[in-house]
């Protein structure tokens, strides 16, 4: 566990806070990013990592809206969760321990984004444990081991690559990567365009302006 | 496309029209929301449907489908009026204003605004945008194309842009958007049946042409045929190879004749309209075969108990060689992996069947050497190279292209230009023309403010230096290009089409003359039916009132060996019987027949059924709600019943109540009956449905035969 | 309604009715109240926990799910249901079990029928369960997650879904026998004589103490029932999920205590009664000291 949680030192010698910047200017639902995450991290069917959300469909002001797991600074999550089962990593990625969980749906309710998804794969077609998206850091099993593989799927960040979603996007509407880079990002887009912020849940999520 | 996507970067104004980049071309969005972001451009999306790029757009505008050359004419107008038309375009490099003036009077915004639904005030609105916002660029792709008179619509656009004098300037151009990402390298390649590799034709001289290249006896390929009239005639068209079965061979143009084999290699048949009868002609034909690396809908569809092969094919990844995309950039892709299981690579299949068939060795040999095993994909390359003169598909030699693999990063995305390293100054994927090995490639077609050398070149002299009523073809004498030893426009370069050697673009290339010569683009196209575009109405039109004024075409005796019917089908009294407009397009998830996207779960995941779009009005109308089972019928045209297929309804406010949309990538299920069965074990796709082209109705472009799938009519019943 | 009393006067039942409703309702309220009093006074660090979930701008009721895990609450409940345990063994230790046993077979008499008895236990077990499971969950933090906690945790879903018609089947078949009358006014003044008191009490089949017990377990047993069946049959959207577990929590809390109270008494507490709940007889000679009132003694 040890080896999965030490975080890469970041430029500056400071360790990486890692978010995602939601862009919903540049959204265009093309699915790149849901089917980049199944494929990567062989996500079983009815959970969706990451999920492309379209309000107002048809009207003007239709917009895309793609929800993974915001890996929040003091995620709500983890304060609720009862068994202690979810833990933030010293780089902001916000895991659950999968073998600690029980399933309750605690982190489901107290999430802002609806990220937690829970498998019917337990006895009777019951609640599983629960499945998140993990920022493609794999879990708190050794890194690129078979077990975590299998349970929570691939380890990018481990390689020093980001998340497939980010990586794969057609638009650039997800990007993901370390605080300081992605906010350069996100304020060279907002000067760029002269009009309002469209990063959505970045105030919920990261608590900063 | 005239330009490049990327291009599209350097655009002040984007005008779609017919087309739905967030679901056809994701990848290419971006190039569009830096246009709108950065140049803070407007996009303007023209469709009947309040479509995703319309929601990414600045503007939407909903015109009644079919009605594009009313739409583009009402702002041609509004253009001419205030003068902001470029005047020195219109005067040195187009043939023909006078008839399109003559034309244009037709189009008084009353009438437009009648034809098209749209607005007067919108037209003129649009029309001032796009001329304060220059260098403005032109997108399209079927819904300007899949009309009974879609090369009329087609051709407005380009009228529409070189009256704004958009031609031959970054920023600018007439940029369709082809539908697959080396169609339109099928295309110059010829796998259309009225030309050989190049665009040379079915002529005799194409054949002379293509058997010096093929090092091949003229003689000995005119054996292969029945006879030299059926050689030079333009075959079927994928549209309607299947009346070759089913009609009566004395009512083909094919002395006598039926098609009595297809051979479907990596196609599917639920991409042609009239799907229906496409089934009955594979029930009835003697054989099919289907190559593709998945089954597709072709396998299923026929019943019949003999007479199907399945030839696996491998994937794009399983192969190397070069493709070309809409941008004309010519790239290489490598072999990633060995071909799986069974799987053959299409070219190992084709030099097979040629062996088998008698004809192996003039099959793999050229001019210069025959095909070799290791190499043999270069070798092709190299073969092409030699022969496609007409469109100077020339300088894209395997190692070019296998250079500019390696050095990728050096290319710059806002003007596809390398700088430094060995590829400097190179346009990347060398887009034709590029004219010689030296060449950088031709970015931005017809810029006649840099040297041949560079890219530059005039509007092709095609058409000959005089129009038949004497004008000039050639272009005026302003239009010099930088390094010319010609002052103006020229015809094309003597034998430049058929010199193989390259002696007559080095000397055409040192005189600073573009090889296909610099003349006028003809506003009026003389020898094709409709010389200046005009409205006609959809063959199945929801405004019987209007066909008097703007009808279809006469029918047609023999078009691609097959008669086909305009106006005996344009019967005034389908819009009672069919009261709903029937939309096909795509949806993100899934690409044309859908066999390999509907074998991943990931994607039907996301979308797991076959639906219509159906406004909230029209659902309430019939009763149905969201998800609730429909039936779709057609006009029985040719036929004696409707056609008919079973979809959800998918209730949404994307469409207007008098229409439906359907995407078309579907099979697997026909008029309300799984075929899941009929799948060889283990090949069952995951996701299964009715195919749009089922209902599709009867209708083909006047020159191309090109179906008319953007605007058909339809009646719902609740299933 | 009507309650009808030996002396057929109405006007004082109402009021005696209302007494023990009352009772009733201050009895849940102290529960949770006393428990949320806990809260009040946050220290700093769980007082920044509600202020950053004020930042986040979601809605109040449902920050108090959000930062209900690190409240006091929970430890406080602990304590209480240690105190309960600890007050009857020192009960028992003191005043000692009243004796309702006998040794003459003749003085059995039926008293619970076999539907009864049943019930009573498959309601039991399912609350046990449900009861076992909920306090592992709810303190999940101390004795730890993993494969049994998650085993458990489905057992509370299944638990849950037998004690669902159980306990509304119980609810309706002793709901007569639940109805509070004048005399139990008296029983609760002298606490049933549990603490010394010798003089003649009056109660019917379910005595003053098993009649709060009835209504403790049908009002909260019934909250948690549609609240639980709310969380697992995805009632509503997520803000209502959110208040339903809130409301889950708080209603398991007088519930539990009052268990604690009828597991004593139906145990230690009293000498002979648990034999009664499986063969379903009871001392005829006790019943006419204990539950005078009783129609099986009519009979």
């Amino acid at each position: 566990m040890a080896k999965a949680l030490a975080a890469t030192p970041g430029a500056q010698g400071k360790n990486p806070r890692m978010m995602f910047y939601v862009d919903v200017a540049r959204c265009i639902e093309c699915g790149g990013c849901e089917v980049g995450c199944k494929n990567e991290n062989e996500v079983p069917f009815g959970i969706q990592r990451i999920r492309v959300l379209t309000v107002n469909e048809g009207q003007t002001g239709e917009t895309n809206v793609p929800v993974p797991c915001m890996h929040c600074s003091n995620a709500p999550c983890v304060g609720v969760c009862p068994v202690d089962a979810l833990f933030t990593r010293a780089d902001g990625i916000v895991h659950v321990n999968k073998e600690t969980c029980i399933g309750c749906g605690y982190c489901l309710y107290a999430c802002p984004f609806g990220a937690p998804q829970f498998p019917t794969n337990a006895l009777f077609g019951s609640r599983g444990v629960m499945d998140k998206c993990t920022y493609c850091a794999g879990g708190p099993v050794e890194a690129f081991s078979a077990k975590e593989h299998t349970i929570y799927g691939s380890n990018r960040v481990a390689e020093g690559k980001l998340p497939m979603c980010a990586s794969i996007c057609a638009t650039k509407a997800l990007v993901a990567g370390d605080a300081e880079e992605v906010e350069k990002v996100m304020k060279q887009r907002v000067a760029a365009r002269g009009y309002g912020q469209s990063n959505w849940g970045w105030q919920t999520a990261y608590q900063r302006a | 496309m005239t330009n490049s996507m990327n291009d599209i970067r350097n655009a002040k104004s984007v005008l779609i029209v017919g087309e739905n980049v967030c679901t056809s071309h994701p990848i290419a969005m971006q190039h569009i929301l830096h246009a709108k972001e950065i140049n803070k451009a407007p996009v303007i999306v023209v469709d009947p449907r309040f479509s995703k790029t319309a929601a990414l757009g600045t503007q939407h505008v909903g015109l009644r489908q079919g009605t594009d050359v009313a739409f583009i004419y009402g702002l041609v107008n509004v253009i001419l009026e205030n003068g902001w038309e470029d005047k020195k375009m219109l005067a040195e490099r187009t043939y023909g204003i006078e008839a399109l003036q003559e034309e244009l009077k037709k189009y008084d915004l009353d009438t437009v605004q009648n034809v098209t639904g749209v607005p007067k005030e919108t037209i003129r609105q649009v029309a001032k945008t796009i001329a304060d916002g220059r260098p403005g660029t032109v997108i399209w792709a079927m819904g300007g194309t899949q009309h009974s008179h879609g090369t009329g619509v087609v051709r407005t656009f380009c009228i529409l842009q070189l009256v704004l004098g958009n031609m031959g300037r970054s920023g600018g151009g007439t940029n369709v958007f082809r539908g697959h990402d080396n169609v339109q390298g099928a295309t110059d390649l010829g796998l259309t049946s009225d030309s050989l590799p190049g665009y040379y034709g079915v002529a005799p001289t194409a054949f002379a042409h293509w058997a010096n290249v093929w090092g091949a006896d003229i003689e000995w390929l005119k054996g292969r045929y029945k006879s030299e009239a059926l050689m030079t005639k333009p075959g079927f068209t994928v549209a309607r190879w299947y009346e070759g079965v089913l009609m009566e061979a004395k009512d083909l143009d094919q002395e006598n004749t039926n098609l009595h084999a297809v051979v479907f290699w990596g196609h599917s048949t639920n991409s042609q309209s009239q799907m229906d009868r496409v089934k009955r002609a594979l029930d009835k034909v003697d054989l099919i075969v289907d190559i593709d690396p998945f089954v597709s809908n072709t396998a299923v569809l026929a019943d019949r108990k003999d007479g199907v092969y399945l030839l696996p094919a491998a994937t794009v990844y399983e192969q190397r060689g070069s493709v070309t995309n809409s941008n004309r950039d010519v790239q290489w892709r490598n072999q990633i992996v060995k071909p799986v299981w069974e799987s053959r690579i299409d070219l190992d299949i084709m030099m097979d069947l040629a062996n088998r068939l008698g004809f192996g060795k003039e099959f793999t040999k050229n001019n210069k050497k025959a095909w070799s095993k290791e190499t043999l994909n270069e070798d092709i390359a190299e073969e092409w190279s030699m022969g496609m003169r007409s469109i100077g598909m020339v300088g894209q030699t395997p190692a070019r292209m296998k250079r500019q693999q390696e050095y990728a990063h050096l290319f710059d995305v806002d003007t596809k230009k390398a700088k430094g390293g060995p590829v400097d100054g190179e346009s990347w994927g060398l887009p034709w023309p590029c004219w010689t090995d030296k060449h950088p490639g031709t970015p931005i077609l017809y810029r006649a403010d840099i040297p041949v050398a560079q890219g530059g070149m005039g509007f092709r002299a095609r058409w000959g230096k005089e129009a038949p009523d004497g004008k000039t073809l050639l272009a005026g004498d302003t239009v010099t290009l930088p390094g010319s030893k010609t002052k103006g426009g020229y015809d094309t370069v003597k034998d430049s089409a058929t010199d193989i050697t390259g002696k007559v673009f080095a000397e055409a290339l040192a005189q600073g003359l573009a090889p296909s010569g610099n003349g006028r683009a003809r506003l009026n196209a003389f020898g094709i039916p409709d010389p200046v575009p005009t409205h006609r109405e959809p063959i199945h039109s929801p405004r019987p009132d209007l066909i008097t004024k703007w009808p279809t075409y006469d029918d047609v005796k023999f078009q691609y060996r097959v008669p086909t019917l305009f106006k005996s089908l344009q019967k005034p009294d389908w819009a009672a019987k069919f009261p709903v407009i029937l939309n096909t397009g795509r949806q993100v998830e899934l690409e044309g027949g859908g066999a390999s996207e509907r074998a991943c779960s990931w994607l039907v995941e996301l979308q797991p059924e076959m639906y219509a779009e159906i406004h909230p009005e029209l659902a309430k109308k019939h009763s149905l709600k969201h998800g609730d089972w429909m039936w779709v019928e057609s006009p029985e045209d040719l036929d004696d019943r409707p056609s008919r297929v079973k979809v959800k309804a998918r209730v949404t406010l994307r469409v207007t109540p008098n229409m439906i949309y359907l995407p078309f990538h579907w099979g697997g299920s026909f008029e309300g009956k799984s075929l899941a069965s009929k799948y060889p074990d283990g090949t069952v796709p995951f996701g299964i449905g009715e195919s749009a082209n089922v209902v599709t109705n009867y209708g083909y472009d006047r020159v191309t035969q090109m179906q008319e799938t953007k605007g058909g009519l339809c009646r719902i019943v609740k299933a | 309604m009507t309650i009808r009393l030996r002396n057929n006067s109405r006007r004082r039942n109402v009021s005696f009715l209302a007494r023990m409703l009352t009772l009733l309702t201050v009895f849940i309220l102290l529960a949770n109240i006393g428990f949320l009093l806990a809260d009040v006074t946050l220290p700093d660090s769980e007082v920044g926990l509600r202020q950053m979930n004020q930042h986040r701008q979601i809605l109040p009721a449902t920050q108090y799910f959000l930062s209900m895990r690190d409240s006091r609450m929970i430890p406080t409940f602990g304590i209480a249901m240690i105190v309960f345990v600890a007050i009857s063994l020192a009960h028992f230790f003191t005043f000692g079990p009243k004796d309702m046993s006998t040794a003459d077979e003749k003085d059995l008499i039926p008293w619970w029928t076999l539907t009864e008895r049943i019930l009573h236990w498959v309601v039991a077990v399912a609350f046990v369960i449900l009861g076992v499971s909920g306090l592992w969950i709810t303190y999940g933090r101390t004795l730890g997650g993993g494969g049994g906690a998650l085993v458990l945790r489905m057992a509370h879903e299944y638990a849950g879904l037998i004690f669902t018609p159980a306990l509304l089947i119980m609810i309706a078949i002793w709901l007569r026998n639940a109805m509070f009358r004048a005399y139990d006014m008296e029983w609760m003044k002298h606490l049933g004589g549990y603490v010394g008191y010798k003089g003649k009490i009056v109660s019917g089949k379910f005595n003053a103490g098993q009649k709060f017990w009835y209504w403790v377990m049908t009002v909260c047993g019934v909250i948690l029932m549609l609240t639980g069946l709310a969380v697992y049959l995805n009632w509503g959207d997520v803000t209502d999920a959110r208040v339903f577990m809130v409301i889950h929590l708080y209603a398991a809390m007088p519930i539990l205590l009052m268990f604690l109270v009828h597991l004593y008494m139906s145990t230690l507490g009293t000498k002979g009664t648990l034999m009664s709940m499986f063969h379903g007889r009871f001392s005829k000679t006790a019943a006419g000291k204990f539950h005078s009132d009783a129609a099986n003694l009519k009979a």
